[in-house]
């Protein structure tokens, strides 16, 4: 559904170049849950924004069901680690805006928007404004602003990066649950391994900077609802972190 | 495929870069442009005589009336450096009696409880007063000498040192704190240690708005009460209808002012030389 | 009765408990008895503390310089505010304009940045000149004093959006327009803000200025008057309704502030 073909993406400035992203070639398959998983400024969250369309690849195309795409597109929506809510606005007034920049009327959007927020478990939140809101809760309004407005692809970079453990394995189980109640194609950035065997249908591990793909690991084996102490699980996790080379800075 | 991927990187770069220089020297020229056209239109519009000589003069007259300002007493009995000496030290004065008595009491202000509690109140009565309207009681009490109106510029600066070094110090991280005190600081210590160096930033950000506002000051206090200064100086191109005199007079403000915070901004980079560059 | 006790007070002695509650008080005793002992000394005419007082009082009642108080101060209340409304009528989409359009910021920043230096009051004789000891030249130097910090701070709030803000609207479809109104511009309220409360405060200096250079009514004009006419009280009491006064307007602010933006944390 979405094919990425030989994509590279290097900054380029007066102080010296950054090599962000050497060279990846994916394939996305539908409503699959899709983690890319790699270490810290490793240039996934460069690779997700090229999709997003925030950011122009040095070379390479993006091809979405088979038409090439470029800049931001009203079938890709994006979850951000910094959930990036509108401080102004309410809960309702922020997950509308993907409708509400489109055109769509107040009362139909309104009703969708209410859909999602009840989907995402702030039902009776909708008036609220974000500085009222736990960080978790506001990341569920950036999930839910993602959902309404009906995208094909949802991008998720990091989301639950800034949360606390024990809202991270909670929004985890949220995150799933969510997305078999409306299955969308997800592709879901994260540097914790646990995270990305948890969740991913595949899991597509990145080496470090300039980025590559080291290697696709297919996790349709693992049934859901997934134990994260059951032998399976452990084997691949370490297969994983084996395959893990960091060198410390 | 490296091959391949070296040359897009290549034409890439050439291709950004000058991308961006173009925008660069794009809005740039536009700033050019535009200065040198009002120049332009200014000088013509006196030189032709679209304006009357009597509410404009032109940029060429003006910068003559400065060069000339400098040697010649016409029409108001001093010349220009006199003047710029005159008003530059009522400023500096002002504002460094204002900085060696206002940085102390806002950082005791800040630290201390109980110096906050006694001096607040009266400083919260004095602090809405402008500090023009003190130039009656300021000239009933010492005339209108130097002393008097380097007063006046203190009551201004005064309050925003006060102001912005209590913000400062009351700003300091609560973690150093804590960290002296596990290492056996006394109150005193940790406040000369930790206290005063965290609120250097904005104990300097004060001093910038106060030196600003200590122009603006000088000007208006020299208008009112006094016999020399670039104020004063303004204020007779008015009585003498010299045009030139006047803009030549708002020029030289100007420029003062501007090297006043900078110099301000100078002491700041050398004394915070820890700070990152923004 | 249940006394509750100041967690402030709780380390320290009587001595300290002393000085806490009495030592305000004392400073400002000391501050008013030193005003008294120098009208007293008669060497100069300075008033006593209780002269000024008490012509605080009476002067609310019967004309100064040809009109009631009350007349004086509105007329002063009111040069500030048409100068602050034009500014921001005019200055906060200006401001918003330069930080907003890179072509409107290479043609306009150059100017401002070029005129920024120059004391507000500097203005005073030139705009005399060009238009005569009228109202309209006084309000107009106050607009020079107001306009400035709105137009810079209105800039300084857009070009300070934080990038994702701008990110997610690019994402979901927002527009040029939506961009502007529906997020750079609540962006940007506290720095709009901000602007307008120091063009205040900078305003009421301004005013002071032009009233006590050029007018016949106003509480800066009665702050001279007071001057001239050896009548130091005058002076005194225009003293403290300039602070009150200006107090209050930025109590005002602050309210219409929170009014206005119900989203901000307490």
């Amino acid at each position: 559904m979405l094919e990425v073909d030989h994509v590279a993406k290097t900054f380029f400035s007066d102080k010296g170049d950054t090599d962000a992203i050497e060279d990846i070639s994916i394939d996305v398959r539908e409503n699959e849950f899709l983690v890319l998983l790699g270490p810290g400024q490793c240039g996934k969250s460069t690779f997700l924004n090229i999709i997003a369309g925030l950011v122009k690849p040095t070379s390479g195309t993006i091809k979405l069901d088979g038409r090439a795409i470029s800049g931001t597109d009203q079938r890709i929506a994006m979850v951000f680690q910094k959930t990036g809510v509108y401080e102004w606005k309410t809960a309702m007034e922020n997950v509308e805006i993907g409708l509400k920049y489109r055109g769509v009327a107040k009362k139909e959007r309104r009703e969708i928007a209410q859909k999602y927020l009840d989907l995402v478990g702030l039902h009776g939140f909708e008036n609220a404004y974000p500085h009222a809101l736990s960080g978790g809760m506001k990341q569920r309004v950036g999930i839910a602003r993602a959902y309404t407005a009906n995208p094909e692809i949802l991008l998720m970079d990091e989301p639950f990066g800034a949360l606390d453990a024990q809202t991270r394995y909670a929004m985890e189980e949220e995150i799933l649950r969510i997305w078999e109640a409306e299955k969308r194609t997800i592709i879901f950035v994260t540097n914790n391994i646990e995270e990305a065997v948890t969740l991913g249908d595949r899991v597509i591990q990145f080496t470090e900077r300039p980025a590559k793909v080291k290697k696709v690991y297919d996790l349709s084996s693992l049934e859901r609802p997934r134990s994260q102490v059951s032998p399976e699980f452990l084997r691949i996790r370490q297969e994983i972190a084996a395959n893990e080379e960091l060198t410390l800075e | 495929m490296e091959m391949d991927y070296e040359k897009i990187r290549a034409e890439a770069r050439t291709a950004e870069i000058k991308a961006i220089q173009k925008q660069k020297i794009k809005y740039l020229s536009i700033s050019v442009i535009v200065i040198l056209a009002v120049l332009l239109v200014w000088q013509l519009a006196v030189q032709f005589e679209l304006v009357s000589t009597r509410f404009f003069d032109s940029p060429i007259a003006v910068i003559q009336r400065i060069i000339e300002k400098i040697s010649s007493k016409k029409p108001d009995g001093g010349l220009l450096h006199q003047h710029i000496w005159a008003s530059a030290k009522v400023v500096w004065f002002g504002f460094l009696l204002a900085a060696v008595i206002g940085i102390p009491l806002g950082l005791f202000m800040g630290w201390y409880h109980l110096c906050d509690r006694i001096i607040r109140p009266l400083f919260e009565i004095i602090r809405p007063i402008p500090s023009l309207a003190w130039i009656p009681i300021v000239i009933l009490l010492l005339g209108i000498g130097v002393e008097a109106r380097s007063v006046i510029i203190f009551t201004g600066c005064f309050v925003a040192t006060v102001l912005n070094t209590y913000t400062g110090i009351r700003s300091t991280n609560q973690t150093l704190i804590n960290v002296a005190k596990t290492c056996g600081a006394s109150n005193f210590q940790t406040f000369v240690k930790i206290g005063i160096p965290s609120a250097m930033p904005m104990i300097f950000a004060g001093l910038k708005t106060s030196m600003g506002s200590a122009w603006g000051t000088i000007v208006a206090a020299e208008m009112l009460a006094s016999s020399n200064g670039l104020g004063y100086m303004i204020q007779m191109g008015r009585s003498f209808g010299e045009v030139s005199l006047i803009m030549a007079g708002i020029i030289v403000i100007g420029i003062l002012g501007f090297i006043s915070s900078g110099l301000v901004s100078l002491v700041e980079s050398v004394v915070l030389k820890w700070r990152p560059k923004k | 009765m249940k006394l509750k006790t100041n967690p402030l007070l709780e380390d320290h002695g009587p001595v300290y408990k002393f000085f806490y509650y009495a030592g305000p008080v004392m400073l400002i005793a000391a501050f008013l008895l030193l005003w008294n002992s120098v009208s007293a000394a008669g060497k100069v005419m300075l008033p006593s503390p209780l002269e000024a007082l008490e012509r605080m009082i009476t002067i609310w009642s019967g004309n100064v310089a040809k009109h009631p108080m009350i007349y004086h101060v509105g007329i002063s209340m009111r040069r500030v505010l048409t100068a602050l409304v034009f500014s921001v009528v005019v200055g906060v989409p200006f401001g918003i304009a330069m930080g907003w359009n890179k072509t409107f910021r290479a043609v306009f920043k150059p100017l401002f940045e070029v005129i920024r230096p120059v004391p507000p009051i500097a203005w005073v004789p030139l705009f005399t000149l060009w238009f005569g000891t009228n109202e309209f030249s006084r309000v107009a130097i106050i607009t020079m004093g107001v306009f400035m910090p709105i137009v810079i701070n209105s800039y300084s709030g857009v070009i300070m959006v934080p990038e994702i803000n701008f990110q997610v609207g690019k994402v979901f479809g927002a527009k040029s327009t939506d961009m502007l109104f529906d997020v750079v511009l609540p962006s940007s309220l506290n720095a709009i803000f901000a602007g307008i409360r120091t063009a205040l405060g900078g305003g009421w200096m301004v005013l002071l200025a032009s009233e006590m250079l050029g007018a016949r009514e106003g509480i800066g004009f009665l702050i001279m008057q007071g001057s001239s006419a050896n009548d130091l009280t005058l002076s005194i009491v225009g003293m403290v309704m300039i602070g009150f006064f200006g107090a209050l307007f930025a109590y005002g602010f602050d309210f219409l502030e929170r009014w206005l933006c119900p989203w901000k944390r307490k």
